[in-house]
């Protein structure tokens, strides 16, 4: 189904690179470059929209929480919180503290090169097969910028269906109708990846930097020390 | 280009491979000040006959004017052969009306109709839902369709003859005229004949004291009724967001947090389901005004009404939202009118 809509784009924006999805990469003309889907999704490319056109001035620090279930590593939810950091404020990571409690809860503070404070709290401890809750929030002098509306604990969804069983949806890309917010990010990352080689350096270097960022966490953790990075 | 959602076609005219936009009319200097600040590369013209004789390789339009021009100005391209995509209202004297569909007809001119909700995600997964039948037979449909009002960026939407085509008073003692927030809001009346796959029955409708007392028109109202199928309903188009006085619509312009809703609560003899058809979406309190405001996040419409068109104009197609079957959305919106000035319900 992703490769399917993958192709739809391609043809329909006549991108000529081969591309094949394939996990977390993405294989162009037979080069296999990292995905990170979270930098194709619309709410963080809004929220780092408003961190830099002046609707927040003064940026002091940046919330993440992220809760899954068992089925995603806590390494994996690491990585993509800091690096979600890293794009919605355009600077590096300069120092991280972090605890963990075994393979399934961990908290960190990571400073930014400009000074800016990160918490990062993610934990993989909800039952099997349920969503996925997060939430992104940014304070400045000027004001807040969030993905969660106010007053809200878990995310909104578009849709509430309430009959034999309940279900909820969110459907978020005309164009990739079917397909839930993740596979449409993977999708998108894939086919931005294809038609920019400039992209696929950065990814390239975005996955280096991210694997040496995940080294500092874990000797953070190992020795409970502050690890400049 | 005087209408609302000029701006968002702008990024769609640009990617879309598939289109080569090659130049604009404006309908006087304010706005073309306004598309030249926006816009980089693109021809804009004074006037549209000027624009189509200089240009003759233009195919097809997007009409995005006053409701008052429309009229004469898919004369000027149905008679060229140039195919239409008109704004959510045509016109509402059905006389005129009908006129727009003869001069497409015999021109053989496709002439789609942007009601752009056609192309929204979550209005496409709640039909799919309707049609699984886990709701059951649909009993009641609450659909809210309410936004600011543009009259301030878009003046002419405050002004009858424009936005209505006539200076119609709203009843009898009452100093507004037909024009405002109804005529803003078409597609909660196209949703319920799409998702009930019926017509309406009867109707009655109310219009509310202004919330801004100083413009012309209405732009508080409720519509209650039944469709023929049996379904009952409770639509909400009005313009109660409150919003600023802006002359360009621009970051700010919100004064209640979000600018546009469309939602829809249907119950069925199985279930009940809710829709919020612009959400969820990002949030902030920062600048210009430091309130709290929802930032549109997931707004595309534009790209798969774009696609439509095209693929109508290259394989012949009839549009699905063509001129005759949003006729009768049109008279439905002209019934409730009838319905607001006689204090009666309204049998069509």
């Amino acid at each position: 189904m992703l490769q399917e809509k993958l192709n739809l784009l391609l043809e329909k924006y006549a991108v000529t690179a081969t591309a094949e999805i394939s996990g977390d990469t993405v294989a162009i003309d037979n080069t296999a470059y990292p995905l990170m889907p979270h930098r194709f999704e619309r709410r963080f490319a809004e929220l780092r929209k408003m961190m830099n056109d002046g609707t927040l001035t003064g940026i002091s620090t940046i919330r993440c929480g992220h809760v899954t279930s068992a089925d995603v590593s806590l390494e994996t939810l690491i990585r993509r919180e800091l690096d979600i950091c890293r794009y919605l404020s355009m600077h590096e990571v300069a120092s991280v503290m972090a605890f963990a409690n075994g393979k399934s809860a961990a908290n960190m503070i990571a400073v930014l090169d400009n000074g800016v404070q990160c918490t990062i709290e993610v934990a993989n401890t909800l039952p099997k097969g349920a969503v996925p809750i997060d939430k992104h929030e940014v304070i400045s002098a000027r004001g807040l910028v969030c993905d969660r509306v106010v007053d809200t604990q878990i995310p909104q969804q578009s849709i509430y269906l309430y009959a034999d069983e309940n279900e909820a949806y969110t459907d978020v890309d005309f164009e990739l109708y079917g397909l839930n917010a993740d596979d449409v990010a993977k999708v998108r990352a894939a086919f931005a990846l294809a038609k920019d080689a400039l992209l696929r350096e950065a990814a390239l270097s975005d996955d280096k930097a991210l694997n040496h960022l995940l080294d500092c966490v874990r000797t953070s953790i190992s020795e409970c020390r502050k690890v400049s990075v | 280009m005087t209408h609302g959602h000029t701006r968002k076609y702008y990024q769609v005219l640009k990617e879309n491979p598939k289109l080569e936009w090659i130049a604009v009319s404006t309908a006087n200097e304010d706005v073309k000040q306004i598309f030249l600040n926006s816009v980089d590369g693109i021809p804009c013209f004074d006037s549209d006959e000027a624009m189509l004789d200089a240009h003759p390789e233009i195919e097809a339009v997007v009409l995005a004017s006053e409701n008052s021009d429309h009229l004469r100005q898919m004369k000027l391209c149905a008679e060229r052969g140039i195919h239409i995509l008109s704004m959510k209202i045509p016109s509402f004297d059905m006389d005129e009306y009908d006129e727009m569909i003869k001069l497409c007809e015999e021109n053989k001119v496709v002439c789609q109709v942007e009601l752009e909700l056609h192309y929204n995600p979550v209005v496409q997964r709640m039909k799919d839902i309707i049609v699984s039948g886990k709701l059951g037979k649909i009993l009641s449909i609450k659909a809210t369709n309410t936004t600011l009002s543009p009259v301030w960026a878009f003046p002419w939407q405050g002004v009858p003859e424009k936005s209505y085509g006539k200076r119609v008073p709203l009843k009898e003692g009452d100093n507004r005229f037909r024009g405002g927030a109804l005529c803003d809001h078409p597609h909660i009346f196209d949703m319920l004949r799409e998702i009930t796959d019926s017509e309406f029955e009867t109707l009655y409708a109310s219009a509310a004291p202004n919330i801004r007392p100083d413009i012309e028109e209405e732009d508080m109202l409720n519509v209650i009724g039944r469709m023929k199928n049996g379904v009952i309903f409770s639509l909400d188009p009005s313009w109660s967001n409150m919003e600023e006085r802006l002359k360009v619509p621009a970051p700010g312009w919100e004064v209640a947090p979000k600018r546009m809703e469309v939602n829809l609560i249907i119950s069925g003899e199985k279930g009940t389901l809710m829709t919020d058809c612009f959400g969820p979406n990002t949030y902030h309190n920062g600048a210009p005004n430091d309130r709290y405001t929802v930032n549109y996040t997931y707004f595309d419409e534009w790209v798969g009404l774009i696609d439509e068109f095209v693929d109508n104009i290259r394989l012949s197609r009839l549009p699905k939202i063509n001129l005759r079957r949003h006729r009768e959305t049109i008279r439905i919106m002209n019934a409730v009118y009838d319905s607001i000035s006689s204090g009666d319900v309204v049998k069509l």
